[in-house]
């Protein structure tokens, strides 16, 4: 190859970089429903749980555009090897994303719901639950930005506290609830909030594990 | 579930007979080299038979003088001159006749009935033997056209002589360019002409060059038809193109070779020896003109 | 939707186009267009009825399998069928506007702005400098021609493979140099439009993707029709996508048109779907 065509499969290249700014885009949305959704949950803001649940449109379409995106590069440039591994990769990462945007919007569709009444209990936990989740979806974007595994398994290890948090409180709802059957509704919608976290947490885990797979091209197991 | 067994397989039968096979091979190469080595021990004992007998009358004196009735003080120089002369006009007469109807013929004519007719006329004139010409000469140029026996008309003979030659090797040479050529010329915005200046001549250049030369080199080793329009054998002076008489090489090779003395068939020789050298730089011009002009090209 | 960077990227943008509820959202003027041409051979007819829009500065690939008319179709843009002697046109070519066949328009100077580049690489058998400014000096230029000669060469990727060997023999090249070499040559004379004549299936891949790059870069200044009967590189290497195919009477006839994303992804006819797969009997 002369010197003069430095620039090998540059549209390729170009595409990919297209492709995970998009998913880059999607991530930061979707982590700023997620703080969002607590913000709302600890004012008990119904209007601001309302601006959640219309923003996930924008999460969605975002989805929809990083798919396209990828459909297209896959169509045309006939990707192989590395670069098959990781537009692929970036596809189940968005549906990811795109499901941990409906989980934050299922939260704030509980906060609309809880905002009447008053609290059961604080929910300082369940929003930690929350903040925790947010901060390990920034971790995993960045771990996916640098496509660093060392990384990626640091910010899945982070998911073990979101989930003894919400064991804790499982636990504690469920005594509230057990004791006084006036509190099972209000219990319920916090059970459903604080699952929604957790199940954020286990999201960024397999967005993890395909961080570890195009670093090293294994697949495994970062949730037992 | 019973299993069949499949039928076997019967392989296609070979008998190579490759010994038999070999043998004849050999002796194809054996009868080529045969076929090259008498043509090549006939060539040299030709060479060496006129070079012995050349060899004590090659000298200066002899390059410069004029043919005398005494072979020691006999030379060649009007003949030279005489073939040079003759040379140089059906070169300037035979290159732009010749190679403007190739051109013609392969660029610009339709590829119609008339022009392949045209074409195989005159391949068949390229075989007609050289004495036509003569009588054809002596006819037009001499007599018709009054130029008389000189070396005008005897340039003009040759002339067309060797015309149709050049014509034929300079259509080969033409139609040896690849037609992407030609496209890449016209895709450039050429108009014909240019298309044919620019890009194709040049590329035929080397075959056509060559064919001039080789075809001259034929030309100046003709005898026939310039003894019909009146060459001399026997001439002292140094020829004018327009009037008067003239000789050449190859006449004045065979004035001397028909005389019985012994000396004379030694600058017979020594003629000869001078002839063929003409020959080799001819042909070696023809080599080294085919590889200058041709130097960029590879197909 | 998502905030939009200001200058939409490639891809991006590709993508967009083939969603557009047309799938032809651009509403720039059409460099080359065709109405209604068929292309005649003597008594045969060997393209039919074609209509099609070649739009400003961008790649538009012709695919289609093999005789169907398509390399008849490319050079009936520059004219270069006029040297058959039995090639007719009908129809109307037109080119930024102006009829090509129409009468007092001469074919060289067509020829000058719609530039072709063949399938076999066809240097002169000249040096690198004078293949390249063969075109310039045809066509009269008045100017600086080594810098003409040098400019063209670098756009054509090629200067700095052979700045220190411009005397040598254009045809010393290897086939993706030389390639680029006609290339380089086509350019020096300004032209508006190239065409490009299965241009990379003599090359082997790695030179093949070098001139799809090539192809890239180009194409910001000059509109590009390329024909090709490689489908990935129809896919890899251009906006727009003509597929054609050859009917019962052996006469070729445009499918379908539109963005190469489309065509490739979810194509709007049967045929073309079936062909692009692979699966065209």
């Amino acid at each position: 190859m002369g010197p003069d065509v430095t620039a090998r499969r540059e549209t390729l290249d170009r595409g990919e970089r297209e492709v995970k700014d998009q998913v880059l885009r999607m991530a930061s949305l979707v982590e700023q429903q997620i703080r969002d959704a607590i913000s709302a949950l600890v004012a008990r803001d119904a209007e601001q749980a309302t601006l959640v649940v219309a923003g996930d449109a924008k999460v969605n379409d975002a989805q929809r555009e990083a798919s396209a995106l990828i459909t297209t590069m896959i169509a045309t440039q006939q990707p192989v090897a590395r670069d098959l591994r990781f537009l692929l990769s970036l596809d189940r990462v968005t549906y990811e994303l795109e499901r941990m945007g409906d989980h934050a919007g299922d939260v704030a569709k509980q906060v609309r719901k809880m905002a009447a009444e008053p609290a059961l209990r604080p929910y300082a936990d369940v929003a930690t639950m929350g903040r925790i989740a947010a901060d390990l979806v920034r971790g995993i974007t960045g771990a996916l930005v640098d496509v660093d595994d060392a990384l990626a398994r640091e910010v899945a290890a982070g998911d073990d506290e979101i989930d003894h948090l919400y064991q804790q409180v499982f636990l504690e709802v469920n005594d509230l609830m057990r004791a006084d059957p006036a509190n099972v509704e209000r219990g319920t919608r916090i059970l459903f909030a604080a699952f929604d976290f957790e199940r954020i947490g286990d999201r960024v885990t397999n967005i993890a594990e395909d961080v570890v797979y195009l670093a090293t091209g294994l697949h495994e197991d970062l949730n037992p | 579930m019973a299993t069949i067994a499949p039928a076997a397989r019967t392989a296609p039968r070979f008998e190579p007979a490759l010994m038999r096979r070999k043998l004849t091979g050999t002796l194809f190469y054996g009868a080529c080299i045969a076929a090259v080595g008498l043509l090549l021990l006939a060539l040299v004992a030709l060479l060496v038979d006129v070079f012995l007998r050349a060899a004590p009358w090659l000298d200066v004196d002899f390059l410069t003088s004029v043919p005398s009735s005494r072979p020691a003080r006999a030379g060649i120089l009007p003949a030279m001159i005489g073939t040079l002369e003759i040379g140089l006009i059906v070169g300037l007469l035979t290159f732009p006749i010749g190679v403007a109807a190739a051109i013609y013929l392969v660029e610009y004519a339709s590829d119609s009935r008339l022009n392949r007719m045209l074409q195989t006329n005159i391949s068949n004139l390229a075989g007609v033997p050289s004495i036509i010409y003569g009588i054809l000469g002596l006819a037009v140029f001499v007599r018709v056209l009054a130029l008389g026996p000189t070396i005008l008309s005897a340039a003009l003979t040759l002339s067309l002589l060797i015309l149709p030659v050049v014509i034929i090797a300079s259509i080969e040479a033409l139609k040896a360019v690849p037609e992407a050529q030609r496209e890449g010329a016209y895709a450039l915005g050429a108009t014909r002409w240019q298309m044919v200046r620019q890009s194709v001549l040049p590329a035929a250049a080397p075959g056509i060059m060559t064919g001039i030369i080789l075809a001259m080199a034929r030309a100046i080793g003709e005898a026939a038809p310039l003894i019909l329009i009146g060459a001399f054998t026997f001439v002292t002076f140094l020829p004018n193109p327009f009037e008067g008489q003239y000789t050449v090489l190859p006449i004045q090779i065979y004035g001397w070779a028909i005389r019985p003395q012994a000396d004379f068939q030694g600058i017979s020789a020594a003629a000869i020896v001078v002839i063929l050298g003409l020959m080799l730089l001819l042909n070696g011009l023809a080599l080294v003109v085919r590889a200058r002009l041709g130097r960029h090209i590879q197909w | 939707m998502v905030a939009e960077p200001a200058d939409p990227p490639t891809i991006r943008r590709m993508t967009m186009i083939a969603d557009a509820p047309d799938g032809l959202a651009d509403e720039r003027e059409p460099v080359v267009e065709l109405d209604v041409v068929s292309c005649w051979y003597g008594s045969f007819r060997a393209v039919k009825e074609v209509s099609l829009q070649v739009r400003p500065r961008e790649v538009t690939a012709l695919i289609g399998p093999s005789g169907c008319g398509k390399s008849t179709l490319l050079r009936t843009m520059n004219r270069m069928n006029d040297l058959i002697p039995t090639y007719r046109t009908e129809g109307t070519v037109r080119f930024e506007g102006q009829n090509l066949y129409g009468p007092g328009v001469d074919p060289v100077a067509v020829r000058r702005r719609i530039g072709m580049v063949f399938q076999k690489p066809n240097p002169f058998p000249k040096s690198i400098y004078d293949n390249v400014a063969f075109g310039p000096r045809i066509n009269g230029f008045k100017g600086n021609l080594d810098e003409l000669v040098e400019t063209s060469l670098r756009r054509a990727a090629l200067w700095n493979d052979v700045k220190d060997k411009m005397k040598q023999s254009g045809m010393s090249l290897s086939g993706g140099q030389q390639q680029r070499l006609c290339i380089a040559r086509t350019i020096a004379v300004d032209p508006e439009v190239i065409l490009m004549d299965e241009p990379c299936s003599a090359l082997d891949p790695r030179a093949t993707l070098q001139i799809e790059e090539l192809m890239a870069e180009l194409k910001q200044e000059y509109t590009i029709v390329i024909v090709t009967h490689n489908m990935q590189q129809a896919a890899r290497a251009s906006d727009t996508t003509i597929f054609m195919t050859m009917g019962d009477d052996r006469a070729g006839y445009v499918v379908e048109r539109g963005p190469t994303v489309k065509i490739f992804t979810n194509p709007e006819e049967r045929l073309t779907e079936d062909y692009v797969s692979g699966r065209f009997g």
